[in-house]
């Protein structure tokens, strides 16, 4: 048995070792493509440096790779694929204010002008999805502790009323938010210039007119290759699926 | 037999409850007031006038009628009214008689003595004056059927409807909203439905879309009384030329069907069509008759726009107007859109007005404005505010440009060009002109290869330079575009969290049961000692020490009853269990044995001790 387990551990040991050199030799081989991609950006060749985050982003994704393939796509003036890929490094990364600030301004350059949030709407965005998940959950669990504390537990009775009540809206707000926030996880942004919304999913449909590059679409039925979509201004109609990139669900 | 008289006694529980009801609802009736009315106070000799004479409080009356030279009363029937309000019951009782003068004059109806339970009401005196007969006059046509159509174009000689159309003027440029103002006439007394809103016949105009709710008033022409529709409109012409026009409405008269059994004679009653009389009025049938009243036609001419002095930006609108513009915010940083929010108001086709432009548009981006158009006042009138979103391109501006809107003058037939004064304007931050980075591909090609990879170094300036810069390591790219819950650690995570709580629900809710039954606490810590002494009478029997097994099977019962029987263990004596238990308890033999071992020094073979532990593990889990 001992002499089994002599002879497994070199062996087993080994195996670490190529896995850690692999491992790092890919990591070494993303950072290079990553600095290499920035290097192009930095030159201001933003196909090649779009080209070379693209390829990146089919290996694995973060929020910095999203947002810096933003940026090529904004510099190459492809606005519509800027404007999908910031959202989907907010999706990843909700706090960075780079990401939000290039957002804006990209919008803003296009003249995507939002209306102004209502208090509710703030409030949902103020947080992504996945920390409104954990926040509801974490809450929940708060709550569930403060309620099952044993008698003896030194808390008055007053004390772990309100504790429990107060976890218990905590719990209540973010399920709210995530609702609100899951509502648009499967939005979608326009990625073609001057596509066209048309009023029944077909080609030779009458158009109802052009709806913005970059404008962010709330998806509702599909038929064959068109969606039924609403834009941020409330303007709806039936659009070709290769017009628009969903946000998450690609 | 017993289900009749449970009827019988729930019907007389009934009709008492009523009684009560009724009994105590009679005091709380209102005093008697009397009043009478008469419908006209001016009518020709030819019609009647019904004369109500109401008396609140009673249930029934018989009015003392008082003869009145040249008149006489018929009586028509008699209604009652009561109600409950608020548990307060009142009722009222009508009569009503038809008045007919049997010549021309003023006549008084003197006061009419009502007679109750509570005394003697009186009216109040009624004067009113009868004119001389006026004679019926009948429509053109149509009279043959109920179905047949009326045409009654300007008809104000038959007295019944006509339709009167006056146009602000009678000649306008094309496009010019002319504002109009319809009446519909129909003689007081005539009931009448309104098929169509009127509408425009003729061509070279239209007519802008009525209210569904025309304006009612009385007037009176030529001595008769006229209910009239009013609709405020507005005409705009949309041919070049002279042209007749006119405006029709479809209406159904309601009439009243002729009386064939009239105790009055031809004279008064059998008026055919729209003379009808009060009397026919209110016993006769109803007859529709569908009527089509059309206006006089109208000879408008529609002028063209002049071409000399019609500026650029001139976009058809016809009338007289002022221009409003305002923009926010006017301190901004570069790149920050700007609202222009421009006011057109006034009179004339708003519809045609369009936003008016910078006379400027260089270094601007500008967007599709939205319009509204808000009524204010009477047609033609009211102001368009369009807003429309700005960026300045160049940081170098000073000012928003002026503002032109031009639009043609009726009054003047001229142009005239508004302008609104341009706006200062302050762009924070530095003034840099925005430099378009010269394609890279044209840089690298006109320098060496070798050179390629100095010039990689080289930073550009990229097109937005205002964007932030890019992030320098890639961070963690394991990352899924997936919310935390499709996650499967995060659905084993919330399992095992969900697994724990209800754990450590389940066991409080245990332990408050324990806590609140004082049974279950002591079986448990009866249970509990049960299973310690057992182990120590195994221990004491593989050791084949009898005293120590008998004084642990001793100490076993008196733990054991004294938890059951709710006394001090150590107390508990076989005196005790001699008293409490049944003779033939298998406990009084341990018991005794333990005793005598204890004080007398007896032993016990193995057999015998394992009889005794059978025997008290039995009796002692049968007490719990």
């Amino acid at each position: 048995m001992s002499v089994c387990f002599r002879k497994s551990v070199p062996f087993c040991l080994i195996l670490l070792c190529i896995f850690q050199i692999t491992w790092a030799g890919e990591n070494r081989d993303k950072s290079d493509l990553f600095q290499s991609a920035s290097s192009a950006y930095s030159r201001g060749d933003y196909k090649a440096a779009i080209e070379e985050f693209e390829s990146l982003n089919r290996t694995g994704m973060s929020g910095p790779l999203l947002y810096n393939l933003a940026n090529s796509y904004a510099q190459d003036g492809q606005s519509g694929r800027a404007i999908l890929n910031y959202e989907r490094a907010l999706r990843l990364s909700p706090g960075d204010s780079d990401i939000r600030g290039n957002l804006e301004l990209v919008r803003k350059e296009q003249g995507l002008f939002q209306e102004e949030k209502s208090f509710g709407q703030s409030f949902v965005t103020f947080l992504g999805l996945n920390q409104w998940i954990a926040l509801a959950a974490t809450a929940f669990v708060l709550f569930a502790v403060v309620l099952l504390l044993p008698v003896s537990f030194s808390l008055k009775r007053s004390t772990r009323f309100v504790l429990a009540a107060g976890c218990l809206f905590l719990t209540a707000v973010s399920i709210f938010a995530v609702v609100g926030r899951y509502q648009h996880w499967h939005d979608g942004v326009v990625v073609e210039n001057d596509a066209r919304l048309r009023v029944s999913p077909f080609a030779s449909a009458a158009s109802i007119g052009t709806i913005q590059e970059g404008r962010v679409l709330h998806m509702g039925k599909s038929h064959g290759n068109y969606f039924l979509v609403e834009d941020e201004t409330g303007r709806s109609g039936w659009l070709a699926a290769d017009a628009f990139e969903f946000i998450a669900n690609f | 037999m017993k289900n009749r008289q449970y009827s019988l006694k729930s019907n007389v529980a009934i009709v008492s409850f009523l009684l009560l009801l009724f009994a105590g609802v009679q005091p709380l009736q209102a005093a008697v007031e009397v009043s009478a009315s008469l419908n006209a106070r001016n009518f020709p000799l030819d019609r009647v006038a019904a004369l109500e004479i109401m008396v609140k409080g009673v249930r029934s009356f018989q009015p003392q009628i008082p003869e009145v030279d040249g008149l006489q009363f018929h009586h028509r029937g008699q209604s009652t009214q009561m109600e409950i309000v608020n548990g307060a019951f009142s009722s009222s009782v009508t009569s009503t008689f038809l008045v007919q003068a049997l010549r021309v004059g003023t006549f008084t109806i003197p006061a009419i003595q009502i007679r109750t339970k509570d005394g003697t009401a009186a009216t109040e005196p009624i004067t009113f004056k009868v004119t001389a007969s006026r004679t019926a006059t009948t429509p053109t046509q149509g009279q043959s059927g109920a179905s047949s159509t009326a045409r009654l174009r300007s008809g104000e000689a038959d007295e019944v409807a006509f339709l009167r159309v006056k146009p602000a003027k009678e000649k306008s440029y094309s496009g010019e909203v002319v504002p109009v103002q319809i009446k519909v006439y129909f003689r007081d007394g005539i009931k009448a439905n309104l098929n169509s809103l009127p509408l425009l016949t003729g061509e070279g105009f239209v007519l802008q879309q009525l209210e569904r709710e025309p304006m009612q008033s009385q007037e009176i022409i030529n001595n008769t009384q006229y209910t009239v529709l009013t609709w405020d409109s507005a005409l705009s012409g949309i041919k070049e030329g002279r042209h007749k026009v006119s405006v029709e409405l479809e209406a159904t008269l309601l009439l009243r069907e002729q009386r064939r059994s009239s105790p009055r004679g031809n004279s008064m009653f059998n008026d055919p069509f729209f003379g009808n009389s009060f009397f026919d009025n209110f016993f006769g049938s109803y007859r529709e008759k569908e009527v089509k009243v059309a206006s006089p036609e109208l000879d408008l001419t529609v002028l063209s726009l002049p071409d000399t002095g019609r500026p650029e930006d001139f976009s058809g609108a016809i009338g007289d107007f002022r221009l409003h513009v305002n923009a926010d915010p006017i301190e901004l940083f570069p790149g920050d859109p700007i609202t222009l929010t421009m006011t057109v108001s006034g009179q004339g086709n708003f519809n045609r007005v369009q936003a008016p432009k910078l006379s400027r548009e260089e270094g601007w981006k500008t967007y599709t404005p939205s319009s509204e158009f808000l009524k204010d006042g009477g047609p033609g009138h009211g102001k368009k505010v369009f807003e429309q979103a700005l960026v300045a391109k160049d940081r170098s501006l000073k000012e928003i440009p002026a503002i032109d809107f031009s639009y043609f003058d009726p009054a003047t037939a001229s142009y005239k060009t508004l302008t609104a004064n341009a706006i200062p304007l302050r762009i924070k931050g530095e003034t840099v002109v925005q430099k378009e980075p010269e394609p890279v591909k044209k840089e690298i090609q006109g320098k060496e290869k070798d050179e390629a990879a100095a010039v990689s170094s080289q930073v550009v300036e990229p097109p937005i330079s205002t964007l932030a810069p890019l992030q320098l390591t890639p961070g963690n790219m394991d990352q899924k575009l997936e919310p935390l819950f499709v996650k499967k650690w995060f659905q084993i995570l919330v399992a095992l969290i969900i697994l724990i709580l209800a754990a450590a629900l389940i066991y409080r809710l245990r332990a408050a049961r324990y806590v609140n039954n004082p049974l279950l606490r002591r079986n448990q810590a009866m249970k509990h000692l049960l299973g310690l002494r057992l182990k120590e009478i195994d221990k004491a029997l593989a050791a084949n020490d009898t005293r120590g097994f008998l004084a642990t099977c001793r100490g076993a019962i008196q733990e054991q009853l004294g938890l059951a029987w709710e006394t001090e263990s150590g107390a508990i004596t076989l005196a005790d269990l001699q008293k409490r238990l049944p003779g033939d308890s298998l406990l009084l033999a341990v018991f005794s044995a333990a005793d005598e071992s204890a004080y007398g020094g007896q032993e016990l073979n193995s057999q015998q001790m394992e009889k005794f532990a059978a025997d008290l593990k039995q009796e002692l889990e049968g007490l719990i």
